[in-house]
């Protein structure tokens, strides 16, 4: 099942062995990397996962899934934090806003292909 | 009336009586006699009339001379021998009686002088022990002194009005002089008067208001929630708050209650510590962490994901694999240089400076219902919460978090009506605020989070993000999918384990005998704003000043060019506590008057003008009664700057030169020079207004008990004795 997902994030570092398992595991990826960046790829090309780091320049992560949910046509849009914020508030937070998982880096490639998965398939 | 008008009506009566004697017994002889008898009579009157008249009229006279004799000899001098003898009794032992009279008089003086010899002898050797005994005092309370000055903390002992008792060096440091801003023009009051608005600063002094200091909130909140820990009777009873004070320092208050023997409040202790470096290095260690621990999280992601790939997919491209092991390589060498470089500042222990304490969930959101309905006008039903347990906050600062929330929801979304909860997991409570209708989102909070927290006349010039993260909190907006038209915030306040504190206070209980070093007698002050009148002159606070001008007519223009003040507070000069500032009159200064007070134009050019300098006098004497010599030219002086300054100064006077005539009304001269004499005060800087003001204050320390042996004890009897003395006549 081939899908589209948005990475986001301004680690090139992060975003490299990232896109490469996306790609691995049959997905057209698209790279955004900031929040600005992220909402004009969503408008674009309709994503159905966005793996969205927490702290991004300009708009932070929190408000681009904020926006990404409250927009009726965007809001099956599935979102998963994967954000180096692992303090309880935080996932609590991500949570409330909408997103349908929260990782914390570190994260293994077997978790995030999993919960790629598990989301897409829903 | 005067003695010697006294002595006149008694001649008077005396020769008026003698005469009606005489005439009235003419007539009763002359009818007891037979014809014959009267005309030999009259005969024997006609014939000696010279003799009779002259002799009645020597008689008289000598009679006269002789009562005169007895009035200068005895009468006169006894009234002046009086007063003598009660101003060697009362105020200067080293007086003695010089006056003259008849010889008997004379003798009495001599025993007179004797008695005050061995009194004087007496009370010096009395004065000697009580000198010794205070040295020894002295002694005990410098080293308090010096003990108190090294403490790094500001101490402030208040009476339960809020009056200071007590401060030490570092207070003086915090808060004396601190400026307070107004606007620019007047404010036109109801009485008609002025009040200037205008940059006016704030003294510390015993006797002062501590809410002329601090934020009047911040003390009635800690007070208030110190009385609830003494209604609970809690081992702990310490209030901790946060306040900004001089040069934008942020300190950290801790008020102790003081309890009488019977356990009734009677005043508190607040203990001042700076926490303004040690935030700031909080919050450095706290963001390097921060950023230590999100780098290494990056890297490690980086790291395992790559190395992961590269495992699971051998085959991979030889360029991919490269870039993959510039990937580690750079990641690595990241970290390598990162933990050179940070860690042992990050990894550093944060101090805990913010006096967050424990407090119940329950309590703090009763606290914001009464506080909502008070100030925000918006009723908060608190509804179904399950035990919240302890949260550790700055109750003060939290609750003005709350009531910020509040108040930015009613402003932006028209909400009147708040429904809040709150429920607890293993590391937050969370406190739900939802209301009908729109909710707020992220942008908004993030708008929040650089404003100040003021809402109508409460607030703390700090941030809502600043104070939320010294809390280690976070504001989230909250939405129930179920509810379509409720929104909400949630508040995530870290649990506090255990309600034990490690900065536990009990509450200071004095002692039923007085304490050892300091007399706070001001504990049992009456109120802030007591009826004046009826003040005893032993209670009141009294700021005691002298004028130095440019001449002696305030109507033809002379200025003041000097103000001198000191503080007397329950008959205690204060010599710490002292205004003393030269004023620039914007004119020339008479050589004849350089003469007398020694200020020439040089000395005032570079000094502030009565518009700068008297709002600060008028700071200064706030709340006293004022006191001057001959009074009546200092107030005149005053009076003509009040249109310049809008400042009209409304205290009660008291003038030191109606009260001597009043202690001593057989005197004629009441000037310092000779009141001074009198009275034994050394004269001190004469001619500088702070010298004039300090030796008028010694003065009025020594009248005092002087009035009270006439019967003058209050504020209204000294007055309404001056007033009816021959100098209060006296205009400028």
């Amino acid at each position: 099942m081939s899908r589209k997902i948005l990475v986001v994030d301004d680690e090139p570092n992060i975003v490299v062995p990232l896109q490469f398992l996306m790609e691995q595991n049959g997905h057209d990826v698209i790279v955004a990397q900031s929040g600005e960046e992220a909402l004009e790829a969503v408008s674009k090309y309709n994503p159905a996962l966005v793996l969205l780091d927490i702290m991004l320049p300009g708009i932070d992560g929190f408000e681009v899934c904020e926006i990404i949910k409250l927009n009726p046509e965007w809001k099956e849009i599935k979102i998963i934090f994967l954000t180096a914020k692992g303090r309880d508030v935080d996932i609590a937070k991500g949570m409330v806003l909408g997103a349908d998982e929260y990782i914390t880096k570190p994260f293994s490639n077997k978790q995030i292909v999993e919960c790629v998965k598990k989301l897409l398939e829903e | 009336m005067k003695v010697k008008h006294k002595f006149d009506w008694f001649i008077i009566a005396y020769a008026g009586l003698t005469a009606l004697i005489f005439v009235a017994s003419v007539p009763l002889i002359w009818y007891q006699l037979s014809l014959p008898e009267q005309h030999l009579f009259k005969n024997i009157l006609t014939r000696n009339a010279v003799y009779f008249l002259g002799g009645g009229f020597i008689i008289l006279v000598g009679f006269g001379l002789i009562i005169e004799q007895m009035f200068r000899g005895y009468i006169f001098p006894i009234r002046k021998l009086s007063e003598e003898v009660e101003l060697i009794y009362s105020a200067n032992p080293s007086h003695r009686v010089g006056l003259d009279g008849s010889l008997d008089f004379l003798r009495l003086v001599e025993h007179i002088n004797a008695g005050t010899d061995q009194f004087e002898a007496l009370q010096n050797n009395v004065s000697k022990q009580i000198d010794t005994a205070m040295a020894e005092l002295a002694k005990e309370k410098n080293i308090l002194a010096a003990m108190m000055a090294e403490l790094p903390e500001a101490i402030l002992i208040c009476n339960k009005e809020g009056q200071i008792i007590l401060y030490n060096t570092q207070a003086k440091r915090f808060f004396n002089e601190q400026v307070v801003r107004h606007n620019g023009g007047f404010t036109v009051l109801d009485d008609g008067s002025r009040s200037p608005d205008y940059e006016e600063k704030r003294f510390l002094g015993i006797g002062r208001s501590i809410f002329e200091l601090v934020d009047q909130n911040v003390i009635q909140h800690a007070l208030d929630e110190m009385h609830v820990h003494l209604d609970r009777n809690e081992e702990n009873v310490i209030s901790s708050f946060v306040l900004t004070a001089k040069g934008n320092r942020l300190l950290r208050g801790r008020t102790v209650p003081v309890l009488t023997s019977s356990r009734e409040f009677s005043g508190f202790i607040i203990i001042f510590s700076d926490i303004t470096q040690g935030l700031r290095s909080e919050a450095r260690a706290e963001f390097l962490l921060h950023s230590f621990q999100n780098r290494i999280r990056h890297s490690a992601t980086s790291i395992k994901s790559a190395i992961s790939i590269m495992q699971e997919y051998p085959e991979m491209s030889t360029e991919r694999r490269i870039r993959l092991t510039d990937i580690i390589k750079n990641e690595s060498t990241a970290l390598g240089q990162l933990i050179q470089r940070d860690a042992e500042v990050a990894l550093e222990q944060p101090k805990k400076e913010w006096p967050l304490v424990p407090v119940l969930a329950a309590d703090l959101i009763d606290a914001l219902r009464r506080k909502a309905a008070d100030i925000l006008d918006v009723t908060l039903s608190v509804e179904n919460s399950e035990d919240g347990g302890w949260v550790s906050v700055d109750t003060y600062s939290m609750l003005l978090i709350l009531l910020f929330m509040l108040e930015r929801v009613v402003r932006n979304i028209g909400a009147k009506q708040f429904f809040c909860s709150f429920s607890r997991t293993d590391l937050f409570v969370h406190f739900d605020i939802s209301w009908k209708g729109e909710s707020v989102k992220l942008a908004q909070l993030r708008e929040w989070e650089s404003l100040e927290l003021h809402i109508g006349k409460e607030g703390l010039p700090l941030y809502f993000k600043e104070v939320l993260d010294y809390h280690s909190a976070e504001v989230w907006p909250q939405h129930d999918p179920e509810m379509d038209d409720l929104s909400g915030l949630r508040l995530y306040l870290p649990v506090f384990k255990s309600p034990t504190s490690d900065t536990s206070r009990q509450a200071a209980v004095l002692p039923d005998s007085r304490p050892e070093f300091y007399n706070f007698d001001l504990f049992n002050q009456p109120g802030q704003t007591p009826d004046l009148d009826d003040c005893l002159l032993a209670d009141l606070t009294f700021t005691v000043f002298d004028t130095e001008t440019t001449g002696l007519d305030p109507g033809g223009g002379d200025r003041i060019i000097s103000i001198g003040a000191v503080r007397i507070v329950k008959l205690q000069m204060l010599n710490e506590e002292r205004f003393d500032h030269l004023i620039n009159p914007e004119r020339d200064i008479p050589a004849e008057t350089t003469k007398i007070h020694g200020i020439n134009i040089d000395m005032v050019r570079s000094k502030p003008g009565i518009e700068s300098a008297l709002p600060m006098f008028s700071q200064f004497v706030a709340d006293t009664i004022l006191v001057a010599h001959n009074a009546a030219f200092d107030m005149r002086m005053l009076q003509t700057c009040e249109e310049q300054t809008g400042i009209k100064f409304s205290n009660p006077v008291l003038d030191t030169l109606l009260l001597s005539a009043v202690i001593h009304p057989a005197h004629e001269q009441h000037n310092l020079k000779e009141i001074s004499k009198r009275l034994g005060v050394d004269v001190v800087g004469r001619h500088t207004a702070i010298g004039d003001a300090t030796t008028t204050a010694m003065l009025l320390l020594k009248m005092i008990p002087l009035l009270g042996n006439m019967g003058i004890y209050t504020l209204k009897e000294a007055r309404e004795a001056s007033q009816k003395t021959y100098y209060a006549r006296l205009k400028f």
